[in-house]
């Protein structure tokens, strides 16, 4: 079975019903996703599937031939600058255990790309499927609020260099 | 990823491979020899088992403390690199195998726990860059003919005080490897501290956010097979037949290990297999005579048990009934709290290997020595055979503190050739915990007619912790061949003065007219284990809530009530006086109710006002504002942090938190019945860190105790009664308030 995972075809073999958080972490060596609860209520295995955040705990292989999957890795390791996401998540010492962490920058990542300029309360919304125990959920919405001033700023800066606005969200 | 891991275990020959990607050594270094040595090479500069310095310049320090999110890993380098006078970014951290060394000063083993990392590290630690500071600038000043006063260190160079010349560590390190090791050595003035005590960033977050970092999850070779346990449906339930037909046709399943009355494990390639696998097993149980563990009948029977006095913890002051004449209220309460589960983010997992005479092993722990003596108990190897590589940990909350689960690792993979990883699930992990116990405290205060509160008499009923946790530690800090019988003596002799039990309660900080507190030890039945803070999150629930009812049969203010009988200049009283300043009590707009709290656990003083509003009929906590005295503070953003969590943590225990027992099972299982506070209800927190020079004491855990009690209070506030047990969601007062779920949300 062919995956395209972060733009790579793989090659795949494995149960047709193994969730794709199994597919990624068994059998591709993508650990990005984590396992959290296996039934799609903590958002820690939170992967891009067609740009569209998705649980892949409850994804089968079976329905993914030919779909875009785009996974922590893919998002953040594209080389350069770093990923205004990483950069806010560092500024504000987000992170505490950091096992949630990359579910939650990946459905912050989905939530940016269709909506630049959230209000709390759609963050709120947005984020509430993704669970954190170690209570970072302030500095989370935070986060979210500096990456996209940080990528406001870059379209803005792009525009007035007379380039084209440069999509942060380019990997999905 | 170029190399499937699928084709590594080909490669490996299936069963019979040994193909193991563990540890790269690059160049010249010696492998770690698995006693405590990590990977070095002669030429490298080892003062203590704690630095490492090449002659490159690469500095490397252990972490001899477990990195579950409480910021320990940056704590310990930022005052390593204080003294050692380099930047906290340019060490390499290294999680620490077992090394004497890296044992607490206090007690003889490697743990984390108690909140006592910083708090029993900070002078060892400062010792450690120190030494190896003084021992570079005297190999520099001896270079140069001069003498060491004429030298100073900074940002990883030594120079002259007076003149040019300067020297990179790196340069030194074969001169200082010739030095004597100084018996003692001066140690920096807090006025020159450049890092400790200043807001910085976490340095080992980065790798997590990108993923590269492994967790216990990810942790040890990448060949490993799969294993997952089917575990007894009830407490005490042994299986007494096993058709695993079904289950060995799934393919990519290896092997089916029995494991006695523990449960039956299956072993396969990769996860899903041996999860599907599990579901196929055919099991008969058989329960044992015992009554089945019942949340009911466990709370009837504490209550009976609160009946009869128990044990005497701390008696003192008046013990005369008041004379009639001069008699107000009598108060008289009950509270009963649940069982609850860690409910980390990360699930339970383990690696393991054991070969013919030795065995290795990957986990996120809390006590490497502790592990390693129990996986050689069970394997029947000296402990010095048992390797054990610490990992990051997806938080834990006490849960990775007993070895149960590298004992069970360890069963599994002697069955097995290759490397194991058994996986819990989030079932496993909620429904087979080691719960925080439940238990039942009455109490019992005389009210006089002027203000006065005489003979406050608290009598706990609960299950003895100490029992079932501290015979691993007795075996860990006795020799080898001393048997088991031994370690499992002291923890049956210390269970009826259990110290958890009453922490928290004896240390009642009211002058009131006599205090009595008695314990009566309690015998559920049910796993119990160390959860975040410990007895204190069942007694300052208890205690400050009694308190608070104390204060309103007085018609007194919460606040006034308890600075009156609070030591004038005790740190508590600041804390109070901090906290309630900052929320404004008392002045707080209209809808919005107001709870208060204090607390001292671990050595800190917590004080907490909760601010709940209740628009329409949906009770929301809207702002903590915390008041905190942990002494000097190494990182205060990490304070913060830690408080924070602990204020989230506490507060879904406190709206949410039950395990409930029934016909021996325990009923809830993931997080649709186990229920967490989410992003949406997340209150805004305010923390006020008290200024200290006194050496620093702990923060882990004292930001949980006071919260449900300022949580209940506040409610009470409200109008919403006096909640007696916990959690709220179960109170007439919460209107029945149910969390929110989100099932498979799509963004």
């Amino acid at each position: 079975m062919e995956l395209i995972v972060n733009d790579v075809r793989q090659e795949v073999e494995a149960a047709p019903d193994t969730p794709l958080l199994w597919v990624l972490r068994d059998h591709l060596g993508l650990t990005g996703a984590k396992f959290g609860c296996g039934s799609g209520l903590c958002g820690a295995c939170t992967v891009h599937l067609d740009g569209t955040a998705v649980r892949s705990c409850l994804m089968p292989l079976a329905a993914l031939a030919g779909r875009r999957i785009t996974t922590l890795e893919g998002l953040l390791n594209e080389g350069g600058e770093d990923h205004p996401l990483l950069t806010a998540w560092l500024e504000e010492n987000v992170s505490q255990c950091g096992y949630c962490q990359g579910g939650q920058i990946m459905s912050a990542a989905a939530l940016l790309a269709r909506n630049p300029q959230p209000t709390r309360e759609e963050i709120d919304s947005a984020m509430n499927g993704n669970l954190c125990r170690c209570g970072t959920y302030g500095r989370i919405r935070r986060a979210i609020q500096r990456a996209a001033r940080i990528m406001a700023a870059r379209r803005t800066g792009a525009r007035k260099e007379g380039r084209a606005p440069v999509d942060a969200m380019a990997a999905s | 990823m170029t190399l499937s891991r699928r084709s590594l275990i080909r490669k490996a020959g299936g069963a019979g491979g040994a193909l193991l990607l563990g540890f790269p050594f690059l160049g010249r270094a010696r492998a770690a020899d698995g006693n405590g040595n990590p990977a070095s090479s002669k030429e490298d500069f080892r003062p203590n088992a704690f630095l490492r310095i090449t002659p490159e310049g690469a500095i490397t320090l252990q972490i001899h403390r477990a990195e579950m999110g409480q910021g320990v890993a940056t704590g310990i380098a930022t005052i390593v690199a204080e003294e050692l006078e380099v930047d906290p970014t340019v060490l390499q951290l290294e999680l620490a195998e077992y090394h004497p060394d890296f044992r607490s000063p206090r007690l003889p083993v490697m743990s984390t726990g108690g909140s006592t990392t910083i708090a029993s590290n900070y002078d060892l630690l400062r010792r450690v860059g120190a030494t190896a500071r003084t021992l570079l600038i005297r190999a520099a000043a001896e270079g140069w003919q001069r003498s060491p006063e004429d030298c100073y260190a900074e940002e990883g160079r030594v120079r002259e005080r007076k003149g040019r010349r300067s020297a990179s560590y790196g340069s030194l390190v074969a001169a200082a490897r010739a030095l004597p090791i100084p018996r003692a050595v001066s140690l920096k003035e807090p006025a020159q501290f450049r890092h400790i005590g200043r807001h910085r960033r976490r340095l080992d977050d980065r790798g997590k956010l990108l993923g590269t970092t492994p967790f216990s999850i990810e942790a040890g070779p990448a060949d490993a097979l799969r294993a997952v346990v089917l575990r007894p449906p009830r407490i005490g339930a042994q299986p007494t037949h096993l058709v695993s037909t079904k289950a060995r046709a799934i393919p990519g399943v290896r092997e089916v290990v029995g494991l006695g009355d523990h449960g039956v494990a299956v072993v396969a390639e990769d996860y899903w297999q041996a999860h599907k696998a599990v579901g196929l097993l055919e099991v008969s149980w058989r329960d044992q005579d015992a009554p089945l563990a019942d949340s009911k009948r466990i709370l009837e029977e504490m209550r009976r048990a609160a009946a009869n006095p128990g044990r005497t913890v701390r008696r003192e002051g008046n013990r005369k009934p008041l004379p009639a004449a001069q008699r107000g209220a009598l108060l008289e309460a009950e509270y009963h709290l649940p069982f609850l589960a860690h409910a980390a983010m990360e699930p339970l997992s383990c690696t393991v290997q054991v070969h013919t005479d030795r065995c290795e092993m990957w986990v996120g722990n809390q006590a490497p020595d502790v592990f390693r003596e129990a996986v050689g108990a069970a394997l029947g190897m000296p402990r010095k055979r048992v390797r054990v590589h610490s990992a990051y940990a997806g938080g834990s909350f006490g849960r990775r503190i007993p070895p149960d689960f590298a004992v069970e690792a360890a069963h599994i993979a002697r069955q097995v050739a290759g490397p194991v990883r058994v996986m819990w699930s989030r079932e496993d992990d909620i429904r087979h915990d080691r719960y925080r116990p439940a238990a039942l405290s009455r109490l019992r205060v005389e009210l006089d007619k002027q203000q006065g509160v005489h003979r406050w008499h608290h009598r706990i009923v609960c299950p003895s912790l100490m029992e079932q946790a501290l015979p691993p530690y007795v075996h860990t800090m006795v020799a080898d061949w001393m048997p088991h019988r031994v370690g499992d003596m002291v923890g049956g002799i210390v269970s009826g003065k259990d110290f958890t039990s009453v922490e928290g309660a004896k240390q009642l900080p009211y002058r009131f007219d006599g205090v009595h507190v008695e314990y009566t030890k309690f015998d559920s039945g049910v796993p119990i284990g160390f959860w975040r803070s410990v007895g204190h999150s069942l007694n300052a629930f208890v205690v400050e809530s009694f308190v608070d009812e104390i204060a309103h049969a007085m018609q007194e203010d919460p606040v006034a009530f308890r600075r009156r009988f609070l030591p004038p200049s005790s740190a508590l009283r600041k804390v109070l006086d901090a906290a309630t300043e900052a929320a404004g009590w008392g002045r707080a707009p209209a809808g919005i109710h107001q709870g208060v709290a204090l607390h001292e656990s671990y050595g800190t003083q917590v004080a907490q006002v909760v601010e709940l509003s209740c628009a329409g009929s949906k009770p929301r906590v809207e702002r903590v504002v915390c008041a905190v005295d942990c002494g000097r503070v190494i990182n205060p953003d990490i304070v913060r942090a830690q408080v924070e969590g602990a204020v989230v943590f506490a507060l879904s225990a406190a709206l949410y938190g039950r395990i409930t027992l029934e016909n021996g099972a325990v009923k809830e299982s993931n997080f649709h019945d186990y229920p967490v506070l989410r992003m949406a209800d997340m209150p805004e927190v305010e923390t006020i860190i008290m200024p200290s020079e006194a050496p620093p004491r702990g923060i882990g855990e004292p930001g949980v105790p006071p919260l449900a009690p300022a949580l209940a209070n506040a409610l009470f506030a409200a109008g919403g009664g006096r909640a007696h047990s916990l959690p709220l969601a179960d109170t007439p007062g919460w209107h029945g308030v149910q969390p929110t779920l989100c099932l498979g949300q799509w963004n």
